[in-house]
């Protein structure tokens, strides 16, 4: 297989800053895409963070929460609003605040996870139970598997047919049943330190995930990029499951008037509080394994096999993985000084998952080696990564 | 007549405040530890612990000055736990005013820290800490403060520490633990009955009845109550509220989530436990046949207080 | 009545801190020491103990503590022992094997009996805990347990008696299992507790301020009380 610069279509390396600097505040890098640093060196996440302390008012957004809700509220009862989610901590909060707080009826959607952990679907179960009615949609099995595959060879990244769907889902679903609100959690993007495009709106539609989720190339890209390097062979390209990976047309989306918005706008995301509420709502537990491989926490996105290799590709390519996302956040919210935020990251950040490794490997039929190979090819188009002999050693560990 | 049972207070720490999570995740700041240690001494509390949740990730154990404060003003025993690996570790915290040290990750990874531990300080100081829970539908016991979990059984374990001299033995089960849905009368009840050493019960409090349970279904000779007490003190004292996290994000004052002491009590911040105060636990045992200790006022001559 | 200066001896083996927070709480006048001429000079000593027999009378004969000690109590000053201090007062004890103590009381120290009172269930050893002391009917009027209520709770932590030759040494004891647990012992200047009075809330504090305020008699001196 080439190593070349141009093998993968993981634009964002583009435009990474060579020299690597972290935020006065938070354990986040430069090296995360479309993190800007402020001229005190403060990340773009830690402002918006400071801002949601002091300058938001929350009590009016509220009001306009409540006002959307009026607006959308069905009158005879039918489903209102769709709230993507998976059973985890944060879409049982949003569904639950939906339904009891604001009187809506909220039709809950799950895009299945590659593979569901015992503790996960658990999770969602218990979730449905506390009386909620939830689709789970399995896209066409052996799609996913070749799109997993092929998104693996040219993005490093197999996880990413999951987020394709995970977006693409309530708008497919909403449309179909005639309820033009759709509810995800938080704008990741926002609160996490991408693009702050969205700061003060509530919502965004699918013209905008291209670079903001899709690390600049989209499905068809992809899929056209696979087939002529024959990373996949054969491809059927007729197969109706691939609508689901994209958005509906803008144009129908526009007739059924569906809106996506985000609950992080109206009421201040806290994802240990959801944790607490999902405990106490709807039957939450955390992982009965112990931590999560790659971090310290043991109620964050704990339902997919899949997860971990997503978060350590990050860790390859940018010097980040599970335990540096979970530190960022609980630091900005005050949870975690940024010297126990610095101390849990060198503890676990990087941590190989080696739970799901062999199931994994089966999972896109590749070697041991090829993983590997590819895992290499990303740390060395990194800017954290340098080869010491046999050993990889990070450039810049974050202090 | 035998000893009474004791009804302990355990405050999670971190930094200067109490933490209090679900099932060992999550650490919602509930009140300063100065608080709300003064709150549970002036309640009739027996005992108090503390246990630095944080010691272990540091390699070093910040809790000295705290202990020194609450023994200063606090007469009943203290156990002090949290990243204690070697004698001076815990000649650090008993000098400091701690009457026993409580060892778990320590332990686990080096055994004969118990043996030494007993012979520098004595068994009656050395209290070992056993956080257990099921894993593949076993028993094991769980090391870090619910991170990791070790290949041990706790019953076994509970065993061996003992015979290299541990003088007493908490039992906390990660999985009930905050949650408000009773102890684990199941593993208690197994290691209690082994062990000729006084064994606490923790993990699970959620109201009152449940400290009768695990005192009538086990022959625990004490409980352990965290999140029960903690909520109701912190409703009925505003002296436990910590001062406003710093606007310095990151500040040396970010120990905790303080979230939902901000955003007031009950409504949409959740609560596991019913809120109970010391007093309702200890009447609500005694009325039920279960020895405790009713503090006594005992005013100095020339009315000097004592606290 | 100013009370006198205690002196609390450290010899490396004990809860300091937490019988100094105690005197400090109580405003008393006091003074720890490691040096056998303090001792000597002592108006009052606080003999404090944590840990085991052998050990603890290892490091007061190591400390030149022993002859000091035997001076003081001698002369009629008053000496107050606590946990393991109140066991090194005595002459024997058969912990991990046989050791000489103080002798300052006839007596030995032996292991508490696992065996429960009523019942063939076994009590739980180390005695852990808060326990009922009750006065013995020939309790002198003059005390350290004076201005208490009987009985009063206080909190122990041990695995070992005393056991007085001369029961009438005891002033309060307290039943653990078939252990009849000498709690509160006095032998003429010399007094006891097998309990922490500096961990036992109230009624401690009241105990430690007793000691504090006994003359040279062995009564108390209340003020305005």
């Amino acid at each position: 297989m080439s190593n070349h610069h141009h093998s993968q279509l993981d634009r964002q390396f583009d435009s990474l800053p060579k020299e690597v600097a972290f935020c006065k505040n938070c354990v986040v890098s430069n090296q995360r895409p479309r993190t800007r640093f402020n001229a005190e060196g403060v990340c773009s996440a830690c402002q918006w963070a400071h801002e949601k302390d002091h300058l938001v008012d929350w009590i009016e957004r509220e009001r306009e929460l409540k006002d959307l809700c009026d607006r959308f509220r069905s009158p005879t009862g039918g489903f209102d609003v769709v709230v993507p989610g998976s059973g985890g901590k944060d879409s049982a909060y949003v569904a639950h605040q939906l339904k009891h707080r604001y009187g809506m009826h909220p039709l809950c959607v799950t895009w299945a996870p590659f593979e569901w952990t015992p503790i996960g679907f658990a999770n969602l179960q218990a979730f449905n139970r506390a009386g909620f009615t939830n689709l789970i949609t399995q896209p066409d099995g052996k799609l996913h598997r070749a799109l997993s595959r092929l998104a693996f060879e040219l993005k490093g990244d197999a996880w990413e047919p999951f987020a394709y769907g995970q977006k693409s889902l309530a708008f497919h679903l909403a449309c179909r049943f005639g309820i033009k609100l759709i509810f995800y959690g938080e704008n990741g993007e926002l609160e996490y330190g991408g693009s702050e495009r969205h700061k003060n709106l509530p919502k965004e539609g699918p013209e905008e995930w291209k670079d903001a989720y899709f690390k600049g190339a989209s499905l068809d890209e992809v899929i056209e990029t696979g087939l002529s390097r024959g990373v996949i062979e054969k491809f059927d390209l007729c197969n109706a499951s691939l609508e689901l990976y994209k958005a509906p047309p803008l144009q129908e989306i526009q007739e059924h008037g569906a809106e996506m918005h985000w609950f992080s706008y109206y009421r201040k995301w806290t994802p240990q509080e959801n944790f607490y509420y999902a405990a106490r709502h709807t039957g939450f537990l955390t992982n009965p394994e112990g931590r999560s491989e790659g971090t310290y926490t043991r109620y964050a996105s704990l339902d997919d096999k899949a997860d971990g290799f997503h978060w350590y590709l990050s860790y390859m390519k940018f010097g980040m993985g599970r335990a540096s996302r979970d530190a960022q956040g609980d630091i900005r919210r005050h949870h975690l000084t940024r010297e126990e935020g610095v101390a849990l990251v060198r503890r676990y950040d990087g941590e190989f998952p080696a739970r799901y490794f062999d199931w994994f490997l089966k999972y896109l039929e590749i070697t041991r080696e090829r993983f590997w190979e590819v895992m290499d090819m990303y740390r060395s188009l990194s800017n954290v990564w340098r080869k010491d002999g046999k050993e990889w050693v990070m450039t810049h560990p974050v202090k | 007549m035998g000893c009474c049972t004791r009804v302990i207070a355990r405050l999670d720490i971190k930094g200067p405040n109490v933490i209090k999570g679900l099932q060992f995740e999550g650490h919602r700041v509930l009140g300063t530890a100065d608080a709300l240690a003064t709150a549970y001494y002036r309640a009739g509390i027996d005992e108090i612990i503390y246990q630095d949740t944080v010691a272990s990730l540091y390699q070093r154990s910040n809790i000295a000055e705290l202990i020194k404060r609450a023994a200063t003003g606090i007469f009943v025993p203290i156990a002090v736990g949290g990243g204690l690996r070697s004698i001076e570790d815990m000649r650090n915290v008993l000098r400091a005013g701690a009457d026993k040290v409580i060892l778990n990750t320590g332990a686990v990874k080096s055994p004969s820290l118990i043996d030494a531990g007993a012979r520098e300080f004595g068994s009656q100081c050395i209290v070992c800490s056993i956080e257990t829970a099921r894993i593949n539908g076993e028993y094991k016991v769980w090391v870090d403060y619910g991170r990791e979990v070790s290949s041990l059984d706790p019953v076994s374990w509970a065993q061996e520490v003992v015979n290299r001299g541990a003088g007493e033995i908490i039992i906390n089960s990660l999985m009930h633990d905050g949650m408000g849905e009773g102890f684990d009368l199941d593993i208690i009840s197994q290691i209690a009955e082994k062990v000729s050493v006084p064994v606490v019960a923790s993990g699970g409090a959620g109201k009152r009845e449940h400290c009768l349970d695990v005192l009538r279904s086990t022959s625990a000779n004490a409980v352990v109550v965290g999140s029960m007490f903690h909520y109701h003190y912190l409703q009925n004292s505003t002296q436990a509220l910590p001062q406003q996290p710093s606007h310095l994000l990151g500040g040396e004052i970010d120990q905790g989530n303080f979230d939902f002491i901000k955003d007031g009590y009950g409504g949409d911040r959740a609560i596991m436990v019913q809120p109970t105060s010391v007093q309702e636990v200890k009447t609500f045992l005694s009325e039920n046949g279960i020895v405790v200790r009713t503090a006594i006022s005992s005013p100095l001559p020339d009315h000097r207080v004592s606290e | 009545m100013k009370t006198q200066s205690i002196v609390v001896i450290d010899y490396g083996v004990g809860n300091l801190f937490n019988v100094e927070s105690a005197c400090k709480a109580l405003d008393l006048d006091f003074l720890t020491t490691t040096d056998p001429q303090v001792v000597s000079n002592a108006a009052r000593i606080l003999l404090p103990g944590v840990g085991a027999f052998r050990p603890a009378m290892q490091r007061l004969h190591d400390g030149g503590l022993i002859e000091p000690l035997r001076n003081f109590v001698t002369s009629g000053r008053p000496l107050l022992g606590i946990c393991l201090g109140m066991q090194l007062l005595f002459s024997t004890s058969e912990e991990h094997g046989s050791w000489n103590g103080l002798n300052f009381i006839p007596g030995k120290v032996v292991r508490l009996h696992e065996g429960a009172a009523a019942s063939n269930s076994q009590v739980k050893i180390p005695h852990i805990g808060w326990n009922m002391v009750n006065r013995s009917p020939d309790h002198p009027s003059q005390s350290v347990l004076d201005g208490l209520p009987a009985p009063i709770s206080v909190y122990f932590n041990h695995s070992f008696m005393a056991v007085p030759v001369d029961p009438n040494v005891v002033l309060g004891h307290c039943s653990y299992g078939e252990n009849s647990v000498a709690s509160v012992i006095r032998h003429n200047n010399i007094h006891g507790c097998q309990f922490h009075p500096e961990r036992s809330a109230d009624a401690g504090l009241r105990i430690l301020y007793n000691f504090a305020h006994l003359d040279g008699l062995g009564s108390t001196h209340t003020g305005g009380y």
